[in-house]
């Protein structure tokens, strides 16, 4: 009996290992591309009017026949068409593996195509996807984003490039934080206007340059910030990482003021029919460049001097970003409509609509308070 | 304790009753709530909901003391006589079906959106179903033990996942409190109350406890337990996406987890270990729904109650395919939540009420030792 019930059991054994052989979505990663970067173009034909790019990364040596491509560590395939999923589709019909997007790393979009095209329907497959993932970047570009796709860095990837360059952004206030497809879908459904980060190519190399306004309005791009700006919006929203402020002394001698940390407050106030803001902004820091050559930075007097000039640029910075979003493009890339929105939540449900407007209008005044807590190992006297 | 006995402890039946309770609502619960709100004031209506909760929780409590190891099955014909009595058990076993084919049609259906695209819903349906059957005829103890194991892990991951979400976490986004006054939080009531179904199962175990004097801890620390993970992980949520894009996402609470990645620790993404963990929730929910199904069957009629397991199977089967879309999916949910509101409040209350009013008790201490 026991033997006869050890047969069954060993029988049943083997039949249970016939399934263990392999699940039904499972598939090689050999045999997968993974898709690291998209790049979109408009393009002149009607009938497609999307120029796409897909880069992929090599991840196997391709045997002897690699040829031209040899030594690239990915492959760029630029495809027409008047859809993305379709595009992406098409691929297969000249790439054996099949895409996989679940690595997704940047996003590049042609400064020429924002402008025609309504960002949300753009970035619609994406978000309705269920394996790409909220967390690639998405910039803008000046060039053709196919051709910013191909720069030749020595031993990068593109669009990897692009991703991890965003880790600077605590080096420099000239970098605007990354902007995420997750933060411009919930931009893009709250009808908000927001910036995005623009890059340039260089002859061998992907750097990031200013930003373009894109309206809340029609999720198109609107307009340009210079990289001035983009710090004038860094000190008004307060979401940079730190980074420098080059001012000049009266005798224009370039000094250069080092942000440790810095925190901006955004006070609205709203009064028959008036809408005024209050940006408020605090920093600390060290004084890491000076050129003047008779200064005695031990002096408290002149480190008080050296606090108010630093001052006057931060607040010229911001005035001169703000006239622009409010005079040039209207549109409120800098979240006061959140501070808004906190301090008058019933105001907010009836201007919601037309925010930017409001936001064009508004009466801003500014204050800065700067420290510097260290003025380096060095005096002169 | 003796292996095989059909007692739980109270530590048991708290893992029980939470994991009973944390279901698909905590996929499907931020979006619904925050089109209902409109407003960062989402965490106060789970809060209130919880309180809501823990109120009908005690009426179902002194109810079922008041029949000292009777299940609902059992004590309903004392009150209302067999004929309502029957109608009653019979109801509350098809509630038991449906929320158990709701759970298990939700998990097939994320399951194949997010990690197998290829299957089959059926066969994602069917393993998890042989899965549940190995456990279920078993009785309640290996079910109580299974879950007791189990759930501590769950409720430390589900919390650790949830606290990762913090790196993209904006204050603001929750600000202001209660700015467009109680009104909108008074609408986000009823779909929290309609999320915490799995309530009433209490009519059926409290009867089974070791020591049914605890009922009252047990409902309180197992509703405790799911409510501060709702509220932590719809804080997050909100606070990660704004409430605005919360309406616009289908599944908000897979957004959050999408949209932050870590380097340099273990994982860098961690939506697989959010849905193992899931998954495991879904399961553990179908199982009691089927357990309390097939007790009743059992209790009911002559046919035993591993008969009664396996027939069952191919009702919940043949439910839960009923559904053709994800809209209807959704309607069904609408429909267990106010069934839900039924079992746990108005039924429960008028029961005890009636058993108040004719001074009806049993005292099963001496036929409990026979």
């Amino acid at each position: 009996m026991a033997k006869q019930k050890m047969k069954r059991n060993i029988f049943a054994g083997l039949i249970v290992l016939l399934f263990l052989s392999g699940c039904w979505d499972s598939s090689d990663i050999e045999d997968m591309s993974f898709v690291i970067g998209f790049g979109f173009d408009s393009s002149e034909n009607e009938e497609t009017p999307i120029k796409h790019t897909t880069q992929i990364a090599v991840t196997k040596k391709k045997g002897e026949q690699a040829g031209a491509q040899q030594g690239k560590m990915y492959q760029d395939i630029t495809l027409e068409g008047n859809s993305l999923h379709d595009i992406l589709r098409s691929i297969s019909l000249q790439l054996p593996y099949p895409v996989y997007t679940d690595h997704l790393a940047s996003i590049v979009i042609n400064q020429e195509t924002a402008e025609r095209y309504d960002l949300s329907i753009l970035l619609d497959q994406i978000l309705r996807d269920n394996v790409t993932r909220l967390s690639p970047v998405v910039v803008l570009s000046k060039q053709q984003a196919s051709d910013v796709l191909g720069t030749n860095i020595e031993g990068e990837i593109p669009s990897s490039y692009i991703g991890n360059i965003f880790d600077n952004e605590t080096s420099t206030m000239k970098m605007l934080p990354p902007v995420r497809v997750g933060d411009i879908a919930a931009n893009i459904s709250s009808h908000v206007s927001f910036v995005l980060p623009n890059v340039t190519k260089e002859k061998n190399t992907i750097l990031v340059h200013g930003a373009g306004v894109i309206s809340g309005k029609n999720n198109k791009l609107v307009g340009y910030l210079t990289d001035d700006e983009v710090q004038g919006i860094n000190w008004v929203t307060g979401k940079g990482k730190g980074g420098l402020l080059n001012f000049k002394d009266e005798k224009d001698n370039t000094i250069i003021y080092e942000v440790q940390h810095y925190k901006t407050k955004v006070e609205p106030l709203y009064k028959d029919g008036r809408l005024a803001f209050r940006v408020k902004v605090t920093s600390q820091g060290w004084i890491s460049e000076d050129w003047s050559q008779s200064s005695n930075n031990l002096s408290e007097r002149y480190v008080q001097k050296l606090e108010h000039l630093a001052e006057k640029k931060v607040v010229k910075l911001m005035e001169d970003t703000m006239k622009k979003l409010q005079n040039e493009y209207q549109s409120d890339v800098i979240e006061f409509h959140d501070s808004f929105r906190i301090s008058y939540p019933r105001d907010y449900q009836e201007m919601k609509k037309d925010w930017d407007k409001y936001f064009a209008d508004a009466d801003v005044t500014y204050d800065a308070k700067i420290k510097i807590i260290n003025t380096g190992d060095m005096v002169k006297d | 304790m003796k292996m095989g006995t059909t007692r739980i402890t109270t530590m048991q039946m708290i893992t029980l009753l939470s994991s009973t309770l944390i279901a698909v609502g905590i996929f499907t619960l931020p979006r619904t709530l925050a089109i209902e709100v409109g407003t960062p004031d989402l965490w106060i209506c789970i809060l209130i909901g919880g309180i809501c909760g823990y109120l009908s929780s005690l009426i179902i409590v002194s109810l079922s003391l008041r029949f000292n190891r009777l299940t609902f099955f059992e004590f309903n014909k004392l009150i209302v006589g067999k004929w309502v009595g029957t109608i009653l058990s019979v109801c509350f076993i098809g509630y038991a079906l449906l929320i158990g084919s709701f759970e298990i049609r939700s998990m097939g259906e994320l399951t194949q959106f997010y990690l197998l695209e290829e299957t089959p819903i059926s066969v994602i349906l069917i393993s998890m179903y042989w899965v549940a059957m190995y456990l279920l005829v078993g009785g309640i103890n290996p079910i109580a033990r299974l879950i007791e194991l189990l759930t501590p892990i769950c409720i430390i991951i589900f919390i650790l996942v949830f606290a990762l979400g913090f790196k993209v976490f904006e204050f603001n986004n929750l600000r202001p409190v209660l700015g467009l006054g109680a009104a909108p939080v008074l609408k986000g009531l009823t779909p929290t109350f309609l999320t915490f179904s799995g309530l009433e199962f209490l009519l059926v175990f409290i009867a089974m406890m070791q020591n049914p004097k605890d009922a009252k801890k047990v409902a309180f620390f197992g509703l405790a337990i799911p409510v501060s993970i709702y509220l932590f992980a719809v804080v997050v949520i909100t606070g990660g996406l704004s409430v605005e894009r919360m309406k616009h996402q289908k599944w908000p609470t897979f957004a959050l987890i999408q949209e932050y990645e870590y380097e340099g620790i273990l994982f860098e993404r961690f939506e697989s270990l959010f849905l193992v963990v899931w998954l495991i929730q879904m399961f553990t929910t179908f199982v009691v729904c089927q357990y309390v199904a097939a007790k009743g069957v059992s209790t009911l009629t002559r046919i035993s109650y591993k008969k009664a397991n396996y027939i069952l199977l191919a009702a919940v089967y043949i439910i839960c395919l009923v559904p053709k879309d994800l809209n209807e999916l959704e309607k069904m949910g609408t429909i267990i939540g106010w069934t839900s509101f039924v079992f746990s409040f108005i039924v429960p209350g008028l029961l005890l009420l009636i058993a108040l009013v004719r001074r009806l008790k049993q005292d099963g201490e001496t036929k409990d030792e026979t």
